[in-house]
């Protein structure tokens, strides 16, 4: 039988989350399932060349043959997909999200994805609001403060609460923090170790029930001719162990990431803050305009937003423990 | 064509000492893409002076006929990729341009192919001056100055 | 052949390519689009060629480079390199063997401004040579000297080729440059130490120049300002988080470009329209020519990711049982071989990628970050050993074509104290990493 190889590429180094605990075990499971026909290759650190913007499209031209990427990284590419970005779409479950998501995908999310075969679309865990000196409590303390952004939705939220967005690129976050060039982040904390947040920052807070603030979407695609080009066994190889399973490990895996985060900052003794009912219905209503914003955004691209607001939420609270 | 680059990097510079005074979020994207249109733009310019480094030692041996012989196959070989850029990095302007979803920047969301006619420009202009080489041109002369020169190349 | 002999194949065709005068860039460019053709076809290198030059040239990381070279220029032709000799020479000249080191500490502070060891050697040479030709220094102290001086432009941030280490190993800039200065302060005693013993074991070398009185030493010491005020607000502002390394650089060669107006209009030399317009096609010139290798740079390192020579590499070393402080010896041999051939900049360009993952493979009890910062400083104290080794040292090229009357053997004679002063520093820095990773994490880096 005909040998494949498929090569992965993606930004991050390779003890990264992403390589260990993604690509490595599907990669493995691809290749035991395959009989040894399928091959894989992780080039990490973007060693295929290129900015982390230009995965999706690597994907899509055959540069790489699957690439893991952050679907924000190409703005206005994916409008649709967006939708998950929104506070409160996401809540706490990235499992259940990670299939909502999945759900979606044939059908709303079905042009977005025409030039590629999605093998997984997850996030991570959720935006947490880490701010410097103390965790905020109710929108009124994030009210002209400068926090660094993950994205123009987040961009959005951090406007909605009264603050100043910042963007800039991750890797300048620590330096920023420690002098005070920003007063907070939006992060998951799976990233905080890396970020040395747990250092520099004292005020990391979420729901009480780890309710974010919205999320990032991640897609992990493979090129299309690529897929197509393969014979049927093999094609069955791929999809098996790219399924809901799949989504469900991931969620998992990035709910245990968080608690890595989580661990960095108790051990320093930092609570983290748990942000009651009422506290958290209290940003619920101050960043409702985020989402009549992007409704509003979309229609001009011709999107029902409300529509796609609603029945992510739907399949959100479908999939919810 | 000089005075594009010049413009490019003051351009940039007065964008940047603005962005110091009042932290425009984003403005970072401004020099990423600022940057990318100053350096294509300066890349004519560099043929045009031969500014390229080399390693000049092993072929001094050589006789200069075979020397002035290597020279135009190295110029044939940088026209051809001053071509080869112009022609690939045309269609990844297309590609930026004519699609559904046209990529822009994360935060400022300016569209990316905003900076492409202006590289494209100078990518043509570097394979013209390249091809002139080719066809037996000079490289141009030092720049002038009013000191001697500091030696030129700035990175070492 | 497998991919791995490819990779070998395409190392060997680049190297013969540069022997033959092919500009670096390109041969680098040539031979990894060519061995990517080989390795995967070319469509997808056809499809790469769409946007890479574009992904690399906006990198913001690589944005402050024309302007910390936009500043070298404008520092070179400002006279803000008399004055910093004046200055300097006031206090120490009448040593014997003081204006040789009043010319080392000048370069010390024009490496400050300026990220180039070439334009540092090349400006420095033109205020201090004269001097110390016209005091009866010997010729192989004096254009020794200001060859090694010029180095400094490298060793003291800003500088640009740690910019492209940094770019190149994805480490932060900032702490690179903090990690720099204190080695660099380094080299800047041993290089003071390297004059004074030649000096007192033959005075002959070093005449001492006659001492400048009280109010004109005040006087010249007042010209020394501008320089630590540009320094200040750069470095001490990327350090304060007051901005990133690049708008810094561009406050800076707008500073340093005003005080050269400003002296031209005083009268005293400085900037004019003509000086402007060269110190803008210089930076013209470097920029397309650091950013042509980078490409090309780029374009090489994807075929040899795909070759999988370096990662052999890489696990070849950590395979082995030798020791892992002989292999960063013979590491920095090589580097310093290569550089008796190369320039700094694209032997950074070429050999790190390499060389970077096997010395991550290494054990020398550091965290991966902390071993990062500290191989990259050194490699860049090898690797710019390499401007003043023959038989191509380009600062000693330099200050010779400044000294015609000198034979270039007279000048690499003059460099030799120096460069063994720098394999010492060399040997103290492996020995003792804290002298690296200390400021950064007292910066809180
Ligand atoms: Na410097
Ligand atoms: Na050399």
């Amino acid at each position: 039988a005909d040998q494949v190889k498929l090569t992965v590429h993606h930004f991050l180094n390779q003890m990264a989350p992403a390589q260990t605990r993604l690509i490595e075990p599907w990669a493995k499971r691809v290749e035991e399932d395959s009989g040894g026909r399928i091959s894989v290759e992780i080039y990490p650190s973007m060693s295929l060349g290129g900015k982390p913007n230009q995965l999706f499209q690597q994907a899509e031209d055959g540069i790489a043959d699957i690439v893991w990427t952050v679907a924000g990284y190409t703005p206005g590419r994916f409008p649709k997909l967006e939708v998950f970005e929104l506070p409160f779409v996401h809540l706490n479950d990235p499992v259940a999200t990670n299939l909502a998501i999945r759900d979606m995908l044939a059908s709303d999310f079905a042009d977005e994805f025409k030039t590629v075969k999605p093998l997984l679309v997850h996030v991570h865990a959720g935006q947490t609001l880490n701010m410097v000196d103390a965790p905020v409590r109710s929108p009124a303390d994030v009210q002209g403060r400068k926090i660094r952004i993950p994205g123009r939705v987040g961009g959005w939220v951090v406007e909605a609460l009264g603050g100043a967005p910042i963007g800039m690129p991750v890797p300048d976050v620590p330096a920023a923090i420690s002098k005070r060039v920003i007063d907070g982040v939006m992060v998951p904390f799976e990233v905080v170790p890396s970020l040395k947040l747990d250092q520099l920052t004292r005020g990391p807070g979420e729901g009480a029930n780890g309710e974010r603030f919205g999320t990032a979407v991640f897609i992990f695609a493979m090129n299309k001719a690529k897929y197509d080009g393969l014979p049927d066994d093999l094609k069955a190889v791929i999809d098996r162990n790219s399924g809901a399973d799949f989504a469900r490990e991931i969620g998992k895996a990035w709910l245990e990431a968080e608690e890595v985060g989580r661990k960095a900052y108790t051990d320093r003794g930092i609570d983290i803050a748990k942000l009651t009912p009422d506290e958290l219905a209290a940003f619920r209503t101050a960043l409702a305009p985020v989402e009549t914003r992007w409704i509003e955004d979309a229609a001009t691209k011709g999107i029902d937003g409300t529509a796609l607001v609603a029945r992510a939420r739907e399949r959100v609270a479908a999939h919810a423990q | 064509m000089v005075l594009v680059a010049v413009m490019a990097v003051t351009g940039t510079s007065i964008v940047l000492d603005l962005a110091i005074r009042r932290p425009i979020t984003g403005d970072f994207e401004l020099t990423q893409l600022g940057c990318a249109i100053a350096v294509f733009a300066f890349l004519p310019f560099a043929q045009l002076m031969r500014a390229h480094v080399s390693v000049d030692l092993f072929i001094q041996a050589l006789r200069p006929g075979v020397q002035r012989g290597l020279d135009r196959v190295v110029d044939v070989l940088m026209a051809g990729l001053a071509l080869l850029l112009l022609w690939r990095m045309s269609l990844g302007f297309l590609g930026y341009y004519v699609t559904d979803y046209p990529e822009v920047t994360p935060i400022l969301q300016i569209p990316i192919w905003w900076a492409f006619p202006p590289i494209l420009v100078s990518l043509a202009l570097w394979a013209a001056v390249a091809g002139w080489m080719v066809a037996g041109g000079r490289p141009a002369a030092g720049i002038d100055d009013e000191a001697a020169t500091p030696g030129g190349a700035g990175g070492h | 052949m497998g991919p791995i002999e490819t990779g070998i194949a395409g190392m060997v065709i680049m190297f013969v390519m540069i022997a033959l005068r092919v500009p670096i860039a390109l041969a680098m460019a040539l031979v990894g689009a060519g061995g990517t053709v080989v390795l995967s076809g070319e469509t997808i290198l056809l499809r790469q060629l769409q946007t890479l030059a574009f992904d690399q040239f906006s990198l913001y990381d690589l944005s402050v480079v024309p302007f910390f070279i936009l500043m070298g220029q404008f520092a070179g032709r400002s006279g803000l390199s008399g004055d910093l000799f004046a200055g300097v020479n006031a206090w120490i000249g009448r040593l014997r063997g003081g204006v040789a080191m009043a010319a080392i500490g000048a370069c010390a502070g024009f490496g400050a401004v300026c990220g180039s060891s070439l334009a540092t050697a090349s400006t420095m040479g033109q205020v201090a040579l004269p001097e110390l030709r016209r005091l009866g220094y010997a010729p192989a102290l004096a254009t020794g000297t200001l060859a090694a001086g010029g180095t400094l432009g490298i060793l003291i941030p800003p500088s640009v080729v740690l910019v492209i280490y940094a770019v190149t190993v994805e480490s932060n800039i900032v702490t690179m440059f903090g990690a720099a200065l204190v080695p660099g302060l380094i080299a800047v005693v041993f290089f003071l130490a390297v004059i004074r013993i030649q000096v007192l074991l033959n005075p002959e070398l070093g005449p001492a120049a006659t001492p400048v009185p009280w109010p004109e030493k005040l006087r010249l010491t007042l010209r020394l300002a501008p320089v630590v005020l540009v320094f200040g607000v750069v470095i001490g502002g990327i350090y304060m988080g007051l901005f990133n390394p690049t708008p810094a650089a561009a406050v800076g060669a707008l500073l340093v470009g005003l005080y050269g107006i400003g002296l031209r209009l005083a009268g005293r030399g400085g900037l004019g329209p003509a000086g402007l317009k060269a110190a803008m096609l210089e930076t013209a010139l470097s920029t397309a020519m650091i950013y042509l290798i980078l490409f090309g740079a780029a374009l090489l390192q994807i075929f040899l990711a795909r070759s999988g020579l370096p990662q052999a590499g890489a696990a070849l070393v950590r395979q082995s049982t030798l020791d892992p402080y002989l292999i960063l010896v013979a590491i920095l041999v090589l580097l310093i071989l290569l550089g008796c051939l190369m320039d700094s900049l694209s032997m950074i360009l070429l050999a790190i990628p390499f060389l970077w993952p096997v010395v991550a493979g290494l054990d020398f009890g550091l965290t991966p970050e902390d071993q990062k910062v500290w191989f990259g400083i050194i490699a860049l104290v090898v690797v710019e050993l390499g401007l003043i080794t023959p038989p191509v040292g380009l600062n000693v090229f330099i200050i010779n074509g400044l000294a015609r009357d000198v034979p270039m053997r007279e000048t690499f004679r003059g460099v030799m104290p120096f460069f063994a002063a720098e394999i010492l520093r060399v040997a103290l820095l492996v020995a003792v990493p804290a002298i690296t990773l200390t400021l950064p994490r007292l910066l809180g880096y």
